[in-house]
């Protein structure tokens, strides 16, 4: 099982000491700088990271006003183990940056070694990632840097050379191939990663199984428990169809307008985009209870169900995830998608509404559901006021590879695993129509 | 066998109280043109609409000698209607105007298109408050209207921004292809027991998607302006209105033909395709209407990618027709993606402006013309949801260089590579066996030269904006 690479998700929170308020917005912003204008950062210089953030939000149980505490966020998905990513992050030069952004907040320790400071400073602050989505799990930030190459190096040798309609697939294949072993002699490297699978529709029946199970099983054991227990689920529904009738949605006159510019301002640099967003969730044990259950059930399926490049069949998603946050108050979600904020959340409406109904109907202001999964999300114009409503602003966002989309990283996946594949006339037809 | 039919109930419209130009395009009144307007005085301003009401044209009125209708922007909203009345505002798109940077940065409006640039609409020209567009069945009618306005608009102390002239060049776009083949059908505007083919329904869409006050296709109503009329009174004056995008887009025809010829003739790539071929890979369409994508004899509107054109064989995936309306081709899911395409549609209502650069778009005479007037669209469009329709089917489609999967295409046509914020020259790919062929370098073909964002109100909301005095 071992045999992949496997991506982790980083997500570390700490209160900003107040009096370094300033200094800290200052360095993200240098670092945010030096980001988008290509220049030197530390990121580019750790192997292994997809994508990293820093967020600064104020705390939004805070007794004070707003704009008294504020709490700082750095989120990231990397390769392979959290040590060998931490000893990246404060090896030489690279720390400097890091160690001057978290010795802003209130529990750093700047009387240790830096490296040790800095490790147990984020071991200290981590936090679970409850529900976490990869769109290409097992692919390296190497694997997909090399194959970009290849796929790039293809173009060329298609610009260079012109081939005819009668050319036989194979032969152009063998020249593609015989080129690439001129300009790229280590490509042979890439090896298909091995996942482990179930189809969304065996998941879904396994878990109908598994409660059904369950009830035989109680039915078994006394009658009694089967009726304790078709009592509890029918308690549960009928508390959250009350729950759903009463709660309050966003008013239509509260479309947030003035918000938006600020959030809207470091969209569409690149190919893709990013989203922060944090709610509180909806007061009670209950609520906080399904949000568990449900954010638990997602993490399974992303895991073993929608781990081919599409999250309920979007495929625009790189890294995605929830989590639980001040006290199992708030709802943080971070996202890393292609294209605009608006092809984005569409997509979340037309494909995945339920999925995030089933999520976001546990916090509060949501458009009025139905059944915990229906209505909600399909509102579409009231989603998506939401949904900016409470994004928030990220100070600092890197993509290890900003200009491509998910379909371009399977894509040329797909390509470089297929150049050491003998193909029969039609598979090398396929192949050929991928470039 | 015989086609089954759609059944099924679709909303009352209320044509009376619809603007006739929503409905249709008035194909049968050949002159048309657009005076651009500022407002001075709001007494006036109200005084001026009471005056015009009765000559605007309903939806109901099905074959006017005459159509005459009225659209205001955003500064002409404000100018009428105080923002604390506002209960829910205007869309925010709207509100913020076509000319601003977030707007710009989803459109392309960069560089080459930058509203710094544009002849009317743009950062150094006059404000645009209202828009009236008149269509006539021949130039006499449509001067002697004019006329008549323009005496309206001094009684009224209404200044004349500028006068926009259309050109009646027929069917076609000044290219040379085929334009106006489609366009949705407004479900309802047929009865509410309309009945279509079934292979017209992925392009049946419900009318709350065009006009405010119905359903639309996620079965709830668009959001609409309302104004506080008293104590707890309140006016829904969204309702049967609807937001027009117009945009005056210049088109280089020389350029275009100019490029095409020479790949034709030199690019090695393309050895043994002809201009119009190759000018019919980009559009998706041939010059004549017919479309690319495999298609029943003779039907130019009713075909479908994903079946037979799954990988862009016949018509490529980034060409125009096939970025701006994706029908059911769309990832791996037909059905699905004929729902979700239906979210974003528009209707259109453009119409051209100047003199074609040869008179019947011979391709080659068009190419070697010396002719440099300017010659054009004037793009306009109906759409609820400004945001998730025109600027959608802009952004996430044609400027998406990424769109469906691919790697540099941005639509030939109309795109703009938005994120760079400059016009770069970028790709078009020609799926085929037995490998792709790639066209490089392509220039700007056509570019923004004016344009706004307006809301066109139903003849209550008309009435309530001529009346509301003393509120």
């Amino acid at each position: 099982m071992k045999n992949i690479t496997d991506q982790n998700g980083l997500i570390v929170i700490a209160d900003i000491d107040a009096n370094k308020l300033s200094i800290l917005c200052n360095e993200l912003h240098l670092l945010h700088t030096a980001i988008i204008n290509k220049a030197d950062h530390p990121f580019r210089k750790i192997k292994g990271i997809h994508f990293a953030r820093f967020v600064i939000f104020p705390d939004p149980l805070s007794a004070q006003p707003p704009g008294q505490l504020f709490r700082l966020v750095y989120s990231g998905t990397y390769d392979g183990q959290l040590d060998a990513y931490l000893q990246a992050m404060t090896a030489g030069e690279t720390i400097s940056p890091f160690q001057r952004i978290f010795s802003c907040c209130k529990d750093y320790d700047p009387a240790m070694p830096p490296a040790t400071a800095l490790t147990t400073f984020i071991k200290g602050h981590m936090q679970r990632v409850d529900a976490y989505y990869s769109g290409y799990r097992g692919l390296s930030t190497d694997m997909i840097g090399k194959e970009a190459e290849i796929y790039t190096l293809i173009q060329q040798f298609l610009r260079e050379r012109t081939f005819a309609a009668t050319d036989d697939p194979k032969f152009i294949k063998q020249e593609i191939v015989l080129y690439l072993h001129q300009q790229a002699p280590g490509y042979n490297d890439i090896k298909a990663v091995p996942l482990p699978y179930i189809k969304p529709v065996y998941a879904a029946l396994l878990i109908v199984l598994l409660l059904a199970g369950v009830l035989v099983l109680a039915g078994i054991v006394h009658l009694y428990l089967l009726a304790a227990f078709l009592v509890l689920i029918a308690g549960i529904i009928f508390y959250l169809r009350r729950l759903e009738q009463t709660a309050p949605e966003l008013p239509d006159t509260e479309q947030e307008v003035a918000a938006v510019p600020s959030l809207t301002k470091d969209e569409d640099f690149y190919a893709q985009n990013q989203l922060s967003h944090l709610v509180a969730i909806s007061p009670g044990g209950f609520r906080l209870g399904v949000l568990r259950a449900v954010l638990w059930l997602i993490n399974l399926l992303a895991k073993y169900s929608f781990n081919k490049g599409a999250l309920g069949g979007i495929s625009t998603i790189h890294f995605a995830g929830w989590s639980i946050l001040e006290k199992e108050r708030t709802l943080l979600f971070f996202s890393n998608f292609d294209g605009s904020w608006e092809n984005y959340l569409s997509d979340f409406v037309d494909r995945a509404a339920v999925g995030l109904t089933g999520v976001w109907s546990n916090t509060i202001n949501f458009p009025r559901t139905s059944w915990l999964v229906f209505k909600g999300a399909a509102d579409e114009e009231r989603f998506k006021n939401w949904t900016r409503k409470y994004q928030i602003h990220t100070q600092v966002w890197y993509s290890a590879f900003e200009e491509l989309t998910v379909k371009n990283i399977w894509r040329n996946h797909r390509i470089a695993l297929g150049l050491n594949q003998e193909m029969n006339d039609m598979q090398t037809k396929q192949w050929l129509n991928l470039l | 066998m015989a086609k089954p039919f759609i059944v099924m109930q679709y909303p009352k419209i209320a044509f009376n109280d619809i603007q006739g130009l929503l409905i249709r395009s008035y194909s049968f009144l050949p002159e048309a043109c657009y005076v651009m307007l500022q407002f001075t005085e709001q007494a006036q301003v109200r005084a001026f609409l009471a005056d015009l009401l009765p000559d605007i044209t309903r939806a109901s009125h099905k074959r006017p000698d005459l159509a005459f209708h009225i659209a205001f922007t955003n500064t002409g909203i404000a100018r009428l209607i105080p923002q604390e009345q506002l209960i829910t505002g205007f869309a925010p798109e709207f509100t913020e105007g076509l000319n601003t940077k977030t707007r710009s940065r989803i459109l392309g409006d960069f560089d080459t298109n930058a509203p710094e640039k544009w002849y009317w609409g743009g950062d150094h020209n006059p404000q645009v408050d209202a828009v009236l567009m008149i269509f006539a069945k021949d130039s006499a009618a449509l001067e002697n209207k004019y006329q008549d306005t323009t005496e309206k608009l001094q009684r009224y102390n209404i200044t004349e921004v500028t006068r926009l002239n259309t050109m009646n060049i027929g069917s076609k776009e000044h290219f040379g292809f085929e334009d106006g083949i489609m366009n949705p059908l407004v479900a309802g505007v047929g009865g509410i027991n309309a009945r279509y083919k079934a292979e017209e329904e992925q392009n049946v869409v419900m009318p709350g998607e065009f006009i405010l006050g119905y359903p639309n296709e996620y079965e709830k109503f668009p959001l609409s302006p309302r104004v506080k009329t008293g104590e707890t009174d309140v006016f829904d004056i969204g309702r049967n209105g609807s937001y027009m995008v117009f945009r005056q887009l210049e088109q280089d025809v020389k350029v275009f033909w100019e490029f095409i010829f020479r790949l034709s003739e030199n690019d090695p790539h393309l050895q043994g395709m002809g201009p119009e071929l190759i000018a019919a890979k980009i559009m998706g369409r041939r010059l004549n209407g017919e479309p690319l994508a495999p298609a029943a004899e003779g039907d130019l509107k009713n075909f479908f990618f994903a079946a037979n054109d799954k990988d862009g064989f016949h018509c490529p995936i980034g060409s125009h027709i096939r970025k701006s309306n994706p029908r059911d081709g769309i990832d791996d899911d037909p059905g699905l993606s004929v729902k979700m395409v239906k979210k974003h549609k528009i209707l259109r209502r453009g119409r051209a402006f100047g003199a074609p650069l040869s008179p019947d778009f011979d391709p080659a005479t068009m190419r070697a013309s010396e002719n440099n007037d300017k010659r054009g669209l004037y793009f306009i469009c109906f759409n609820a949801q400004i945001n998730r329709q025109f600027e959608f089917i802009q952004n996430a489609w044609c400027n998406n260089n990424k769109f469906d999967g691919l790697n540099d295409d941005i639509d030939p046509i109309v795109g703009f590579p938005f994120r760079e914020t400059a016009f770069r020259n970028s790709a078009f790919t020609i799926q085929g066996c037995p490998v792709r062929k790639k066209i490089n370098d392509i220039p700007q073909f056509v570019f923004v030269r004016g344009g706004a964002y307006f809301f066109m109100p139903g003849m209550e909301a008309l009435k309530y904006l001529a009346n509301a005095t003393g509120l």
